[in-house]
């Protein structure tokens, strides 16, 4: 039997399990009989409004934003009509339990000569068919001036902005071996779109603006930086040909018409997976690590099950976003996705993990907490994670983070349990030595126990390993009372009312918006967001239209010492 | 009376000159000589191995000149006169730098400590191999690239604890290379190409460094400190994009890298392999003097190919499990965690000696083997001792370097180093490693490495 180690107060994915517990398997106990209630769970019409605390870092706002992969790929598809394979594009440096942050995250060497490579293969593979859409059949120099004719509108989309005077020696230069010949035009055309998708001026853009006249310490987004703002973020994708239009006709410094325009993109293909992105990078799901669980979770899944997965989780969301109702309540309530035959691979009654599994009705799965997307993002690669799952909870839907553990907390671990212990109370007798560690786990393990009986993949352990009926009941701290659960179901409706979470997602949805974390210059408009959040009842659509018409999005955020 | 010069220009003076210079000539001629010799350029390979031995120390013992090397390090035999082999350490700063186990010794590289941004684990600072690398960078020196960092797996792909070994910055680890298919493209393949393809790259390179530069113009101040490091490793790729026989030493392109499942465990020996022999013609065609590899990241669940027998481990307190290298690490005593640290550790030896024979038989522009100028550390993120059961010893740490640097450092000996007396001497002493390849590469001006407050390189390296 293995003897446990050491190691309970931390939360990093070296994380506990009972070791011994697990290798038993009991005869099925009957499960609690707690009912199922049929009307959500709502807080009281008169809950005391505690004020949420704002975390805000002490770092002045940058106008340099890098595009993530999944931007740089809608956009390539957008322009060219094809992409990269997404691992072939170097990975956005992240931090645990952190939004994706885009401002002022340069690429470094490293990434460069992996994005190099990979523009350079892709630039090959696309160059035939590039050609075909310039419509240009010359030869000789007629062949690359029709070349370079065609170029321009090209490469001004591509970089989203027009040609400086000194480009156009460099694009001939690019373009000068073209002479008509299939191979050396299309040799000419890989590299232009090599110079025009590896250009800076693609991989990153702006937001550096224009002083206003009467308030030179203030700027505002130029057309062409507002309209890529707002186009990023309703689409991954750079802006379309209307936006364009009405970016330069300045009709999108109006905020109702920034707001028509996001209701127009948000409907399309891309408009979909933007916004389905922007809540998987809020629940800290926009990776796939179900590939790095242990083999014996695998064993069952078909190998499309990653992939498919994630479409089912992209699905959902779309079918919520467009419903009467689009809010993070719904996102974390609604259990239509269950049925999805996707699932069924992971809710059937089941051995194929080595201990039994299946939904049970007396633990329903509701809402994207549940979704396998979103757990397996949070759970280590073996064993029950409570712990992570519980940090995860904290930080994503309350917005309370859970600091790092102090230095040799892992000695602190009790080793001596008593045999016998269920799961929880096994890891409950381990977290118990001090003071210190029984603080800090009680911020984020109730909530995490809840989650307990799901395994890394997402499919339901259908009982505790020491055969002891779950206990997956706890309380929520939020909104200024402890509000009780029973079940991971109850834990999702209460979250789902909670006003700190409504408040939590709009504070989200505005670091989403602005690719960083919130500053000190952001807190002014957080009343007016937070309003709209707590009043929509967390209206995902809502919140972000919020966004979208305020003033401060038509404004350039980086302090005035930073730009000439 | 006669003047000063007049004596000075007397006979006997003269003479007695003369005389002097008949007897030193032919030692003049050989200072002349040895003066004329061009050496070859100084290069580094840094490796990291995750985790560690664990269960006992190594990987020598006896004396400095008359020393055995445990037998998890048998295959670096051969190279026992290469070799200065260092028992008893600690990860750089030990002690000093913010850190214990996994974070600190994560972070060997860097000397400024473990934890921060939110991550317990994640490095503090850049690795040495950046320091190194942008200095050769802004004195010319660089080659194509800064640096190359490959590795046989990552993070992402065999799953960890904080980051990949190195960093570009607090927070900003380094994902390697793990396709030597990628990473043969990525340096091999525009070289020798026909003068057009070589005109095309070059206008590409030219197009977007000076789009680089007007961004920066466009930016303030931060703006430009932000895309310095985008902006000059453009404009060196640019500079460095010269065809063979316009500057670069002859070098023989090597063949393409047939694409698999790289980070497939069972894909670890011709992974490896090709990488040896990437890593050998990288260097002899001077597209870089920097390389860093890793064997995985840190706290690595890294997996050998199944003939290797590794024993598969339960489920362990740090919720991994399997024929792994770090839940092994976490179990209890027994004969299976013996075998199976072996295993890992001797795998690792295994393909440090093969690097090493590679380095040795391949020539660089001037002729002479790689490992002439080429000086490989190695090492690992934790310990190990037979008396201790700590899945986190950050005492007893072994580290290898190997090449004399072309008669700097004096190899062919085993140190003891001070980890059991104190482990704050030891960190200390492990960052003067680091200064040491810091300045072997040029930078004497560098006297210190991260937080660690060490001060100057590790004096007994030296010949």
């Amino acid at each position: 039997m293995t003897r446990l180690q050491p190691g309970i107060c931390e939360h990093a994915p070296r994380v506990y399990g009972s070791g011994a517990a697990l290798i038993a398997l009991l005869a099925f106990q009957a499960c609690s009989s707690l009912p199922i209630p049929s009307e959500p769970l709502t807080a009281p019409e008169a809950a005391p409004t505690t004020p949420v605390p704002v975390a805000v870092v002490d770092l002045a706002p940058s106008a340099l934003r890098r595009l993530s992969r999944d931007e740089l790929l809608t956009s390539m598809q957008v322009l060219v009509g094809a992409a990269p394979a997404r691992a072939e594009l170097p990975s956005e440096p992240r931090q645990p339990h952190q939004l994706l942050r885009t401002s002022a995250v340069p690429l470094i060497q490293s990434e460069l000569a992996k994005l190099y490579e990979t523009i350079k293969a892709f630039a090959a593979a696309q160059a035939p068919a590039m050609l075909k859409r310039t419509g240009c059949t010359q030869t000789g120099e007629a062949q690359r001036d029709c070349l370079r004719s065609w170029s321009q509108g090209f490469a001004e989309q591509v970089l989203r902005r027009p040609e400086r005077p000194e480009e156009a020696a460099k694009y001939l230069s690019i373009l000068s071996t073209a002479d008509g010949t299939a191979e050396a035009d299309q040799g000419a055309m890989q590299w232009l779109l090599g110079a025009l998708f590896y250009s800076p001026s693609f991989v990153y853009r702006t937001e550096i603006g224009t002083p206003l006249v009467d308030a030179p310490s203030r700027r505002m987004l130029t057309p062409s930086e507002l309209a890529a703002k707002l186009s990023f973020l309703s689409t991954l994708g750079p802006p379309d040909p209307q936006l364009h239009t009405l970016a330069t006709a300045g009709t999108l410094a109006d905020g109702s018409a920034r707001i028509a325009e996001f209701e127009r993109l948000r409907n399309t293909a891309n408009g979909k997976r933007a916004l389905s992105v922007m809540l998987h990078e809020w629940l800290g799901a926009n990776e796939s690590k179900l590939e790095l669980k242990s083999a014996a979770y695998q064993n069952g899944l078909t190998p499309t099950f990653p992939a498919d997965i994630r479409t089912q989780a992209d699905k959902f969301i779309a079918s919520i976003l467009s419903s009467p109702e689009p809010t993070v309540g719904s996102l974390l309530t609604s259990a239509s996705y269950v049925s999805d035959p996707v699932l069924a691979q992971l809710t059937r009654a089941s051995l194929e993990s080595g201990v039994p599994t299946g939904d049970v009705p007396t633990y329903q799965r509701i809402g994207l907490l549940m979704h396998p997307q979103v757990l397996s993002a949070h759970t280590k690669d073996n064993g029950a994670s409570p712990f992570q799952v519980g940090i995860f909870l904290k930080s994503a839907l309350l917005c309370e983070k859970v600091g790092a553990p102090p230095e040799g907390a892992t000695d602190l671990a009790r080793t001596d349990a008593p045999a016998g212990l269920s799961m929880r109370e096994a890891l409950d007798y381990k977290t118990s030595a001090q003071t210190v560690c029984t603080t800090c786990h009680a911020q984020f393990a109730p909530l995490g126990y809840a989650f307990m009986a799901f395994d890394p993949v997402g499919r339901f352990v259908t009982q505790d390993p020491s055969g002891k009926a779950w206990d997956l009941s706890g309380s929520l701290s939020a909104d200024g009372q402890e509000l009780p659960f029973a079940s991971p179901a109850e834990l999702a409706r209460t979250l789902a009312a909670s006003r700190q979470v409504q408040i939590c997602f709009g504070r989200t949805a505005l670091e989403w918006s602005l690719g960083r974390a919130l500053s000190a210059a952001d807190v002014a408009r957080l009343p007016t967001l937070e309003s709209t959040a707590v009043n929509s009842g967390g209206n995902v659509v809502a919140i972000l239209k919020s966004l979208i018409g305020a003033p401060e999005f038509a404004e350039a955020q980086s302090p005035t010492s930073e730009v000439p | 009376m006669k003047s000063p010069l007049y004596r000075h220009l007397s006979r006997r003076n003269l003479l007695g000159n003369a005389a002097l210079l008949a007897l030193l000539s032919p030692v003049l001629r050989q200072l002349e000589a040895r003066a004329q010799a061009p050496l070859s350029p100084r290069r580094i390979v840094l490796l990291f191995s995750p985790n560690g031995p664990m269960k006992v120390t190594g990987p020598a013992s006896g004396t400095e000149t008359a020393f055995t090397l445990h037998d998890w390090w048998k295959p670096l035999e051969r190279h026992k006169a290469e070799g200065i082999f260092m028992s008893h350490m600690s990860p750089a700063g030990a002690g000093v730098v913010n850190g214990t186990g996994h974070a600190l010794g994560g972070q060997s590289y860097s000397g400024y400590g473990g934890g921060g941004g939110g991550d317990s684990y994640a490095q503090n600072g850049e690795t040495i191999d950046q320091v190194i690398g942008k200095r050769l960078e802004q004195e010319g020196r660089a080659g194509l690239v800064r640096s190359v960092v490959w590795g046989n797996s990552s993070i992402e792909q065999s799953s960890g604890a904080g980051g990949d070994a190195f960093a570009s910055g607090p927070g900003r680890s380094i994902v390697p290379e793990t396709s030597p298919t990628a990473a043969w493209r990525q340096l091999f393949a525009s070289l020798g190409n026909a003068a057009p393809m070589v005109g095309g790259e070059r206008s590409l390179l030219d197009f977007v460094a000076s789009d680089c530069q007007s961004l920066q113009l466009a930016l303030g101040n931060q703006g430009r400190a932000l895309l310095d490091d985008h902006c000059t490793t453009l404009r060196s790729m640019e500079r460095n994009f010269v065809a063979p026989e316009m500057g670069r030493p002859q070098c023989t392109r090597p063949d393409p890298v047939a694409d698999r499942t790289w980070h497939n465990p069972e894909h670890f020996e011709p992974q490896s392999a090709a990488f040896h022999d990437l890593i050998a013609a990288t260097l002899a065609c001077e597209l870089t003097h920097v390389v860093g590899f890793q064997f995985a990241c840190q706290a690595a669940r890294n997996r050998l190919p199944a003939s290797y027998g590794v024993p598969s481990s339960a489920k362990v307190d740090s919720g991994d499990s399997g024929p792994a290298h770090h839940p092994w690490s976490h179990n209890d005593d027994s004969q299976p965690k013996m075998d199976a640290l072996r295993i890992f550790t001797t795998a690792y030896a295994t393909q440090v000696a093969a690097l090493l024979d590679k380095l040795k038989s391949t020539n660089d522009a001037l002729g002479k083997p790689l490992l002439d100028s080429t000086v490989v550390l190695w090492l690992s993120e934790l310990g190990g001792s037979e008396t201790s059961s700590d899945p986190h010893l950050t005492r007893s740490v072994p580290a290898m370097l190997f090449g004399n640097g072309q008669g700097v450092f004096r190899t062919g000996r085993y140190i003891k180093g001070p980890s059991a007396m104190s482990r704050t001497a030891a960190g200390t002493q492990a960052a003067q490693l680091l200064v040491s390849m810091i300045q072997y590469m040029g930078l004497t001006d560098i006297n210190t490495v991260g937080v660690t407050k060490a001060s100057g390189p590790l004096p007994f390296l030296y010949a």
